[in-house]
């Protein structure tokens, strides 16, 4: 019986291998879209993740960098630089703005970066550090304008000239400009205020044990750890894009299930015959149930590989030529997924089986 | 081809529902992403398109109403209220923050207003007139799982859900409505600067010209008046947020139409296969009497074309079923599938993929061998 379900599903080898692209297909569309949404949590993230502070203190209430305003007061500032255990702090400016041609703008975050230079960013061309009237653009985002360095860019209402380009610091949402931070305060007309403030933390003094006191010296912010940050900012993206994500799986699956049922079905109706000689001359019905679950097995199993490859593909050919979207695949979520594809297309075979359990062995005589 | 069809649906009842229900799987497929592209786009523009004013003042060099924070000077409403013609001027002042409840957060827009620019529709409830009173729109507040009594805290600031509204939706930018008093309250407590030139509490201003005034010799005189200050109509607000929804996020969903389309050919193609492997022998003999593949392309997309036109219907109710999914599971998220735009543009494309992938299997027709039709 097994040998020979294994020649049938040779002999329609097109068909297994189209429904099985169909299914990759199907679970594509929710395997991309989970990329799509961690690649752009993970770069949501950049900013933080390539910064040394141990501990950002944000306005009251906050707990995010991304999508959401923030503004420390001075009586703040003074508050948090009393705390013990403290070896440098930097207000940061940090502000989203509207970057590029009038009519054709992106959103960009703009960083003010300090003198003290601490770079949290890779170059791939130009200067390392942005001078007077110079910005660093995420190099995806100057190819996407058509810009390179030493070309004017305009930031809000300002022209800027692009000193370097940089890596790592690109993504649909949450691109990361870099300018000096005399430029971002007159950009935003901040005087010596702080969006946040950047703490470092003296040697044998813990990120978590800093925040912590930072919190207790001052009702009006919230500090939190680099990681602390990082987690906080990365949820607010899945939390945007996690249920869209989690549905288009369902409804990816209910298609894939409906081409495992139609394509073990035709398989098997174009077979009856056959079947009904197996069944005449004695076939059980474990091994009559154990060869339709094999053809929807082989089906689904191929299918979830053909999803897991595409998804490399996809990863590389959205690099070459769609660098402006973020993607990240996740191999957990691309086995999750084909395993439970697995599964649904054992559940669609009981369709096939059922024809299977009741294949008439008089069929035979049938011309 | 019509009979050969009717026939298949007689004898092979099984198969041909099956065959239908896959293809209509593929084309809701088809239809819902068109329908989420066009709703994503359509909430970006609703909330400002509905502005109640003729105009509305947008810090210069910002065209855009919910993109990015505009910030005007804090005495603009008086400058722009002196100007011939202005009948009124309202502020609004808008502020990104975080909605957290448990287990979930939402970037949100908190709305400020005075008397206009509020909720568009409150459809339960009432407007936030007292202190520490919100208004949510209704999709917010059901993916939150929040109802009129529950209290929310914003900035650490507890405010009693008062109403529910309409119109002001949207997956990355939904709206929360408060009064000017609930926001100066909350920023007292948030000891923000306030005051400082450099944190104005007014982010646009709403402008209604006096009857018969000739609007567009309106706006060069508003903006004279208000140098730091664009003046854009409502719906030129809510045309450049859609345009801007559309440059940054078109590639991620035209990626996702497209591979809706591939799955719709690719089914369409598999289905074809399945009818030539299920009637080669019909196939040889129409060989036998002399089709050539010309004729042979036109019978399987004709069968593909039958196949898909029976699908329609059901696929419209499927993307339907598809899109109160997706609006009971993730609220926020809208899918427009029966907008005719949407429905014309996702059947046409839906029709070229099956015709496309009905063609797979001429490959298998063309090399057929019409002595088959005597084997058996």
């Amino acid at each position: 019986m097994l040998h020979w379900t294994y020649k049938s599903l040779l002999a329609d080898r097109f068909a297994v291998l189209g429904a099985a692209a169909s299914i990759a297909l199907a679970l594509l569309l929710a395997l991309y879209l989970d990329a799509v949404f961690r690649g752009e949590a993970a770069q949501i993230a950049a900013f933080l993740e390539h910064s040394d502070a141990d501990v950002f203190v944000l306005q009251k209430g906050v707990a995010n960098l991304h999508m959401s305003s923030t503004r420390v007061t001075e009586n703040a500032i003074a508050a948090a630089g009393g705390v013990d255990g403290i070896a440098r702090m930097r207000r940061l400016v940090y502000r989203p703005a509207l970057v590029g041609p009038r009519g054709g703008e992106r959103l960009a975050y703009i960083v003010g970066t300090g003198a003290d230079g601490d770079r949290a960013w890779e170059i791939e061309a130009g200067a390392p550090q942005p001078a007077a009237g110079e910005a660093l653009l995420p190099a995806p985002m100057a190819r996407q304008q058509g810009l390179g360095v030493g070309d004017p860019v305009r930031i809000k209402e300002r022209e800027f000239v692009i000193g370097g380009l940089t890596r790592g610091t690109f993504s649909m949402a949450n691109p990361l400009i870099y300018i000096t931070e005399a430029d971002a305060r007159d950009l935003f007309e901040e005087g010596d205020g702080a969006d946040a403030l950047l703490v470092w933390a003296q040697p044998g003094t813990g990120p978590a044990a800093l925040s912590g006191r930072i919190n207790a010296a001052s009702d009006d912010v919230a500090a939190l750890t680099r990681a602390e940050l990082v987690t906080s900012d990365t949820q607010l993206a899945l939390d945007m894009g996690g249920a869209l994500v989690g549905l288009m799986s369902t409804i990816g699956m209910l298609v894939a299930a409906l081409i495992v049922a139609f394509a073990s079905y035709s398989f098997v109706a174009r077979r009856m015959r056959e079947l009904a000689v197996i069944k005449a001359l004695g076939a059980t019905r474990a091994s009559m149930l154990a060869s339709a679950a094999l053809q929807t097995g082989v089906i689904g199993a191929l299918g979830g590989g053909f999803a897991a490859a595409g998804i490399v593909v996809l990863d590389a050919a959205l690099a070459l030529w769609v660098p402006e979207v973020a993607v990240k695949p996740a191999l957990g979520i691309t086995v999750v997924l084909s395993g439970v594809t697995l599964l649904v297309a054992e559940l669609a075979a009981l369709v096939p089986a059922w024809q299977l359990l009741n294949v008439d062995p008089a069929e035979v005589f049938n011309a | 081809m019509l009979l050969w069809a009717w026939r298949q649906w007689r004898y092979e009842p099984v198969r041909a529902t099956l065959a239908t229900a896959v293809f209509a799987a593929a084309l809701a497929l088809c239809l819902l992403f068109e329908g989420l592209r066009s709703g994503i786009l359509a909430d970006l523009a609703a909330f400002p398109s509905s502005l109640p004013a003729d105009f509305v003042a947008v810090e210069r060099g910002n065209d855009y109403f919910a993109i990015m924070p505009s910030q005007l000077p804090q005495r603009g409403r008086e400058q722009v209220e002196a100007v011939a013609g202005v009948a009124w001027a309202a502020p609004l002042t808008m502020i990104p923050v975080i909605l957290r409840t448990p287990g979930l957060r939402t970037p949100i827009q908190l709305q400020a207003y005075e008397d206009r620019g509020g909720p568009p529709r409150v459809v339960a409830g009432i407007e936030p007139d007292e202190e520490r009173t919100v208004v949510l729109d209704q999709r917010l507040a059901r993916r939150h799982g929040l109802s009129i009594g529950d209290e929310i805290s914003i900035l650490d600031y507890r405010m009693r859900v008062v109403g529910l509204a309409t119109g002001a939706a949207s997956p990355f930018t939904p709206y929360a409505f408060v009064s000017y008093d609930t926001l100066l309250s909350l920023l007292l407590e948030s000891n923000l600067p306030l005051g400082l030139d450099d944190y104005s509490l007014l982010s646009f201003l709403l402008v209604g010209a006096k009857p018969g005034v000739d609007r567009e010799a309106l706006r060069p005189r508003l903006a004279a008046a208000l140098p730091d200050a664009d003046f854009h109509t409502p719906a030129e607000l809510g045309a450049n947020d859609r345009a801007f929804g559309a440059r940054l996020l078109g590639p991620v969903l035209w990626l996702l139409s497209a591979v809706a389309w591939a799955i719709a050919g690719l089914t369409m193609g598999l289905l074809r296969f399945a009818d030539v492997q299920a009637g080669l022998r019909q196939f040889g003999i129409q060989k036998a009497l002399g089709a050539t593949p010309l004729q042979l392309a036109a019978a399987l997309t004709t069968g593909s074309l039958i196949v898909a036109c029976i699908a329609i219907p059901p696929a419209m109710l499927l993307a339907r079923a598809f899109a109160e999914v997706v609006a009971r599971w993730n609220p926020l998220y809208s899918a427009l599938v029966w907008e005719p735009g949407v429905l014309s543009r996702g059947l046409a494309l839906g029709l070229v993929s099956a015709l496309i992938g009905g063609l797979l299997p001429l490959r298998r027709l063309v090399r057929l061998d019409p002595s088959l039709v005597f084997s058996r």
